[in-house]
């Protein structure tokens, strides 16, 4: 057999080389749901003005913190379970026309080894808009600057959860002398080390493993403390997870003063020059998207759960939390109208605030002098007209500790 | 004029002598009765420790952990029930088996070609074997997951890195074992070709590479493992396109399915396992019989 | 105007027919036709391999009955009992209409362009079959002409026949061309065959009348039908069907009767087909044959046609719709030549019906039949459907045939086999006789190439080595060894010997003095025989000749060659892991040999091996020596083999190496076995061992001793 053997597996290993190599990384396996169809009609009111496919790179895998975004796509558009991204007409949500461009929206998380959004937008220069929280947008500007145009939420959607039995806390200002382990994402986020400089958190009690699962939680019994978000673990661990299944307490991070915005939507400084057209246009539409979703949620939910089945990937998802974030965003004000400016403006002041805590904690550097929240953050796209007046309660304790049982 | 006899005597038949080619007929099928005896006896200590280990999974399981922690642990029945009797997971898991196995053999026919490509090129020249060898062992130490943002950006967050993972991880066995392997002909041997200015080319096809099958199999098998934990790895990081063993982990994490996990994890123990009895066999089939 | 060109057909003798058939009427033949053609550009028609023949016409149907089939049943299979069956039968028009309908359709395909049919009148079914055929006959204008007969269903004689007579009457005036009846079974035959040639005058039609369908010579109306019609100057429209009886006449009286047949003009109609099957029942042997006396009637000049009849009713339930069936019974029981019978059921039949004439000559009516055969009597005989059939000028129907086969299978007899056998057998044999025969001429080759050449394979002159690292291997070594001289090295451990060869094969370079061999002529054995593992034996011995680059062939058989010359020829494919130590060597033995060097260097070979192999291993060394003839040097260990297998023995002295003795040992090749007990032998032995164990005392002589 001697060299034929070789050769053999050496061409073998070559041609199966050169075809792996051939195939795309992505072999894409599309499935278009009865419907709208996936491809815009000729004009609209964005055709021209804006890129004919407008990305959207999320944070996360699709949620119903994200139906701002969904609201504007059509359903029965083309589903990528392969490259977790999902493409349709974009739909005006004030008039519900078609505007003339689709848009497609980008799963990000688990999908994207967890890359924040502001990298991705420098890494693939066709998405337009990418979302994530104030405080990464800060963390990122050295590198991959960006401008926020809109922000749907209003309070920052984080928590510290607990278990009431084991833990019976007055808020997160009581965690540092509980003592209790708190899990968390690495040891130095800028959240901790606000609250360490606080007082209401020892370094030591942090245990930086933390990787979403509530595994570790679970397993401790509900001796350790976690972070997650309102929308999400209150509810998905007391009702939905079968090794819980128990009562849990939260509070609001942002009562703390530490308040990012959570759905901070950007783009690059380039973009915010080259589409201004655009996004004057497209801005006033996510901020009635937002509304509107709230609203009358269920087609939006539909598409996300849908979504998140065809993904495969991300935590579990389905109506019933979809439905409990919706509640929740509205009950904990986590979407609200602001105290002032039109809904999903900026609040320059808070934004300063924060960018002076994580200066403070060292958690930035390389920021450019002179930088502000007018340098991260711009109103001018925003319809100062639009406003969220439907929600009139009921509301939760926002200001204290919330149990969901 | 006839050919000369070995035996001495010119009109016995030309068959070689008895002692020199070995067992009879006889012995050899008394041999395999033998072996597939001994093949018996050497299945049962594993059996043993299987049961054994088996039962102490039952036993943590249900006397250990209270029901509120079982989940860490849970029962081997319902591992398997949650698994492959409940057919969703059941699809899941083969699918996410045959593109893991997909994967990574992929992976590591990449490693393969490259691996022994390298190791012919530093065999040959000793410019180029000294120029690479420290980059190799340093790119043997830098771990794959400092890697991994970088890979992500620039090949995207699909298959193709994972595949490129499963590359990084098995290269270098691929390449020291190939290498050995190369050098393992004997100096006579060398003497065999030099006296008859035999040229480099011809060298390496008839003596170089035929004497390094076996070491070469030798890494390849070794690799193939890691290929497979490369690719589940990968999956960790890259989710999107096909999903894997790597993704499914993930989510029955993120999930606290642990019954399922466990299945997955199992799944992928079968694969490592099928992976090494393949190259086991093919090393055998190339080089079976003739090595000694 | 629609004007075609056939070509490629043939008439009834095989002949090329061509035609050009335009306006209905045939314009050219031949050559004229093809200039025809060009001028008018005519469509084309191609009738390779078909007979072009006059078309059929059928002169005696009877389509209201046709294809009844189980509807009807003939008791006992008799004239009688199939009017019977037919008596109390009740049909409505539409069923007439569509039996009707489907025989004309046949009969059309199968090349009839024209029927006459006798329809009853009366009895049961009234007028409907004259209604019936009247819409037949619309239905098949342009395709085919029909004529009617009128057949009154019982007498018409007297006060019982007149309702009769009135629909006979009222069925002229439906449009009936021919008045029909039967009159010969009546009371009155004659009376009624008076009535009806009187009817037939007076209404200016035609007539044709069932006459003497019998065996009973005694009928014979059709004698005073022949005064009638004659009489009435009927002549060239009275036809007279079946005249059956008219056959068993004797032959002046036929003749007579054909005479006044001719005379008056009267056609005779022969049906064939339902006459055979239904007189002459009853007699088991000398049966009659119940046809009219068809050669007799020609002679006469009395124009006969020939007809189907019945078509599958109870009076013929196998009558079959064809002209060719006719034809062919016309030939068989009529005795008629096959161009005479198709003669009367065309052209004749034709005449008989009043039809211009159709005989494919230019001028005629293009009516005519294409049928896929060689001439008119395989038309006849095969009665393919594959037929082609014009009607004035017009195609009105084409029938085509598909055939497959199933192919046979091959079956070789038992003597083939046995036959096949034995010569490959034979080959096989000659193959291998020629084959051992072309070895051993080969063999005789390289005896015949050997000695004669004399210089020497191997010469050091004054050859020094020292290592790199000082130590002084070989110091001032003179040797020459040539071709047919088989020199032994025998020295103390580590002396140099191995060294000495390695300078000899190239692989050390002396650092002073000359060695001078042909580098690429050199066999070398070593010590361990080195074979490659993943290589076969059969692999293992090209090995050096890949290395030369000699083509694979050459190789393969060198390879076998040596191989058996080693005595290894059943070990091809085996791998060294599978070989005993003496295997081992005598491949590596064999491995050298391939390439048949002339200096054969040998490093202690044979020291793993046991004594008595090695002893068998010399045996065959020596005789391969005297086979190859090579200049051979051997390094050992083994006083007795040094002195067995060379001419010289050359004693070595201790490191550096020198040559301290040489010794001759004057027996010649080949040497066998016992020469190692040989007195003269054992002394010489004896003295290289003293020569060597001063060696290792260190003591160097030069001595040469006999």
């Amino acid at each position: 057999m001697r060299n034929k053997a070789t050769i053999a597996c050496l061409g073998a290993a070559l041609a199966v080389a050169a075809v792996a190599g051939c195939s795309s990384s992505s072999s894409s396996s599309s499935s278009s749901a009865a419907g709208a169809g996936s491809t815009a009609s000729a004009a609209g009111v964005l055709s021209g003005i804006c890129p004919s496919t407008v990305q959207i790179q999320q944070n996360w895998t699709p949620e119903a913190e994200q139906g701002a975004y969904y609201e504007l796509a059509a359903s029965g558009g083309t589903i990528d379970s392969n490259q977790k991204t999902y493409t349709a007409p974009l739909i005006d949500p004030s008039t519900g026309k078609q505007t003339g461009v689709n848009v497609e929206l980008l799963a990000g998380g688990p999908a994207t080894s967890y890359s924040n959004p502001e990298q991705l937008l420098y890494e693939n220069q066709s998405i337009l808009l990418g979302v994530d929280a104030t405080d990464t947008q800060i963390e990122s500007y050295a590198n991959t600057p960006t401008v926020g145009v809109v922000t749907p939420m209003y309070l920052y959607d984080n928590v510290y959860f607990w278990s009431p039995s084991k833990h019976s806390l007055t808020g997160i200002a009581g965690i540092g002398s509980s003592g209790a382990t708190l899990l968390s994402y690495g040891t130095k986020g800028a959240l901790n080390l606000y609250l360490e400089a606080k007082g209401e958190l020892k370094s030591s009690q942090i245990d930086g493993a933390y990787n979403g699962s509530p595994a570790d939680f679970v397993a401790s019994g509900g001796s350790m403390i976690s972070g997650g978000y309102a929308t999400y673990e209150p509810y998905y661990y007391s009702h939905q997870l079968s090794a819980w299944d128990k009562p849990i307490s939260y509070e609001l991070i942002a009562n703390t003063g530490y308040n990012p915005y959570s759905n901070t939507t950007f783009v690059t400084p380039a973009n915010e020059k080259k589409y201004s057209a655009c996004l004057s246009k497209l801005v006033p539409m996510i901020q009635e998207a937002q509304i509107k979703y709230l609203q009358s949620p269920t087609r939006v939910n539909q598409l996300i759960v849908q979504l998140d089945d065809s993904y495969k990937i991300g935590g579990a998802y389905n109506m019933a939390i979809a439905n409990y974030a919706d509640q929740t965003m509205l009950a904990d004000r986590i979407v609200a109208q602001p105290s002032s400016g039109a809904f999903g403006s900026f609040d320059m002041a808070r934004v300063n605030t924060l960018i002076g805590q994580l200066k403070s904690t060292n958690s930035v550097s390389r920021l450019p002098a002179g930088f502000s929240a007018s340098t991260l953050e711009t109103n001018q796209f925003i319809d100062p007209s639009i406003n969220m007046t439907f929600y009139t309660g009921p509301y939760n304790n926002t200001t204290g500790v919330i149990t969901e049982k | 004029m006839t050919a000369p006899s070995f035996q001495g005597d010119p009109a016995a038949p030309l068959a070689p002598a008895a002692e020199d080619i070995g067992a009879t007929a006889g012995t050899a099928a008394r041999r395999r009765s033998r072996r597939s005896r001994t093949l018996l006896l050497n299945a049962i200590p594993p059996v043993v420790v299987f049961i054994v280990a088996v039962g102490v999974w039952q036993l943590v399981s249900y006397v250990v952990l209270d029901p509120s922690r079982r989940f860490l642990l849970p029962p081997l029945q319902t591992v398997l029930d949650q698994s492959f009797f409940v057919s969703a997971n059941a699809t899941a898991l083969l699918e996410a088996f045959w593109t893991t196995a997909y994967l990574a053999l992929i992976g590591l026919a990449v490693a393969m070609a490259l691996g022994v490509l390298i190791a012919v090129f530093m065999h040959q020249s000793r410019f180029i074997e000294q120029s690479l060898y420290p980059y190799l062992i340093l790119f043997q130490t830098v771990p794959i997951l400092a890697l991994v943002p970088l890979i992500g950006f620039w090949l995207g967050f699909s298959s193709m890195s994972r595949i490129v993972v499963c590359v990084l991880i098995s290269l270098f066995p691929i390449i020291a074992n190939t290498s050995f392997g190369l050098q393992s002909a004997t100096a006579p041997q060398h003497d065999l070709f030099r006296l008859h200015q035999a040229g480099r080319v011809r060298m390496l096809r008839s003596l170089w590479l035929p004497a390094s099958l076996p070491a070469m199999f030798a890494g390849f098998r070794i690799s193939a493992g890691l290929s497979v934990v490369g690719e589940i790895v990968g999956g960790f990081f890259f989710q999107k396109g096909p999903t894997d063993l790597g993704i499914l982990i993930n989510t029955y994490v993120d999930e606290l399915n642990t019954p399922v996990l466990f299945g997955s994890v199992i799944m992928s123990a079968i694969l490592g396992v099928l992976v090494f009895w393949l190259f086991t066999g093919l090393g055998r089939l190339v080089y079976g019989r003739w090595k000694e | 105007m629609n004007v075609t060109l056939l070509t490629g057909g043939h008439d009834g003798r095989g002949a090329p027919l061509d035609l050009l058939v335009a306006g209905g009427a045939i314009a050219a033949t031949g050559a004229d036709a093809h200039a025809a053609a060009r001028r008018a550009e005519s469509a084309r028609v191609d009738l390779t391999g078909r007979t072009l023949l006059p078309a059929a016409a059928e002169p005696h149907a009877h389509l209201d009955k046709a294809l009844l089939r189980g509807q009807a049943r003939n008791p006992d299979g008799t004239l009688d009992g199939a009017l019977e069956a037919m008596r109390t039968l009740s049909m409505t028009t539409e069923d007439i209409l569509s039996r009707a309908r489907r025989a004309a359709q046949i009969a059309l395909r199968r090349g009839f362009t024209a029927i006459r049919s006798h329809v009853d009148v009366g009895g049961r079914r009234g007028t409907a079959g004259i209604e019936a055929l009247a819409v037949l006959r619309q239905e098949l204008r342009g395709l085919m002409d029909l004529q009617v007969v009128a057949l009154p269903a019982g007498p018409l004689a007297g006060l019982d026949g007149q309702p009769l007579r009135r629909q006979l009457r009222a069925a002229l005036e439906l449009g009936c061309d021919v008045v029909g009846g039967a009159p010969w079974r009546g009371a009155d035959p004659l009376r009624s065959i008076d009535e009806l040639t009187a009817a037939a005058a007076d209404s200016g039609s035609a007539i044709d009348l069932h006459l003497d369908e019998t065996t009973d010579a005694s009928v014979l109306t059709v004698a005073r039908y022949a005064r009638r019609v004659e009489e009435l100057g009927l002549g060239g429209r009275a036809a007279a069907s079946h005249c059956v009886s008219l056959g068993q006449q004797d032959p002046r009286q036929s003749a007579a009767v054909a005479g006044t047949l001719a005379a008056a003009g009267v056609a005779v109609i022969v049906l064939p087909q339902t006459n055979l099957g239904l007189q002459g029942r009853g007699l088991a042997t000398r049966v009659p044959r119940a046809l009219p006396p068809v050669r007799l009637l020609a002679e006469a000049g009395v124009l006969i046609a020939a007809g189907g009849d019945n078509w599958q009713d109870p009076f013929n339930a196998v009558g079959r719709i064809d002209p060719m069936e006719t034809a062919a019974l016309l030939t068989a029981a009529g005795h008629l030549p096959p161009d005479r019978s198709y003669a009367l059921v065309s052209e004749h039949a034709r005449a008989v019906l009043g039809l211009p004439p159709a005989l494919l000559r230019s001028g005629d009516t293009a009516d005519f039949m294409a049928i896929r055969a060689a001439d008119l009597a395989e038309s006849v005989a095969g009665a393919t459907e594959d037929r082609m059939v014009w009607r004035q000028g017009r195609l009105v129907a084409s029938t085509s045939v598909h055939w497959v086969m199933g192919t046979p299978t091959v079956l070789l007899r038992p003597g083939l086999r046995d036959l096949l056998i034995d010569v490959c057998f034979v080959t096989g044999m000659m193959t291998v006789m020629f084959a051992r025969d072309k070895a051993d001429i080969r063999a005789g080759q390289r005896l015949a190439q050997a000695p004669g050449d004399e210089s020497a394979r191997l010469a050091f002159r004054r050859t020094c080595l020292t290592f790199p690292d000082g130590t002084e291997a070989v110091r001032d070594v003179d040797l020459e060894v040539r071709r047919g001289e088989f020199v032994s090295l025998i020295g103390p451990s580590g002396c140099g010997k191995s060294t000495l060869l390695r300078i000899a094969s190239g692989l050390l370079e002396p650092t002073s003095g000359e060695v001078s061999c042909d580098r690429n002529d050199i066999g070398y054995v070593f010590q361990d025989p080195t074979l490659l593992p993943w290589r076969t034996v059969e692999q293992n011995v090209q090995l050096f000749a890949e290395l030369h680059g000699i083509p694979k062939r050459d190789r393969a058989t060198r390879a076998a060659e040596v191989l058996e010359l080693v005595g290894l020829s059943g070990a091809e494919s085996k791998y060294p892991k599978a070989l005993s130590g003496g295997m081992r060597s005598r491949v590596s033995m064999a491995r050298s040999l391939l390439l048949h060097p002339s200096l054969f260097l040998f490093d202690e070979p044979f020291a793993a091996i046991d004594e008595i192999n090695r002893e068998r291993l010399n045996d065959s060394l020596i005789e391969l020596f005297g086979i190859e003839k090579f200049a051979g040097v051997f390094v050992t260990h083994s006083i007795a083999e040094a002195c067995f297998l060379a001419s010289r023995v050359v004693v070595m002295t201790q490191r550096p190496a020198r040559v301290s003795a040489i010794v001759d040992v004057p027996f010649p090749y080949p040497r066998t076995a016992d020469l190692r007990f040989d007195k003269e032998f054992v002394e010489i032995t004896r003295h290289v061992s003293s020569l060597l164990l001063d060696s290792h005392r260190g003591n160097s002589r030069e001595a040469s001793s006999s």
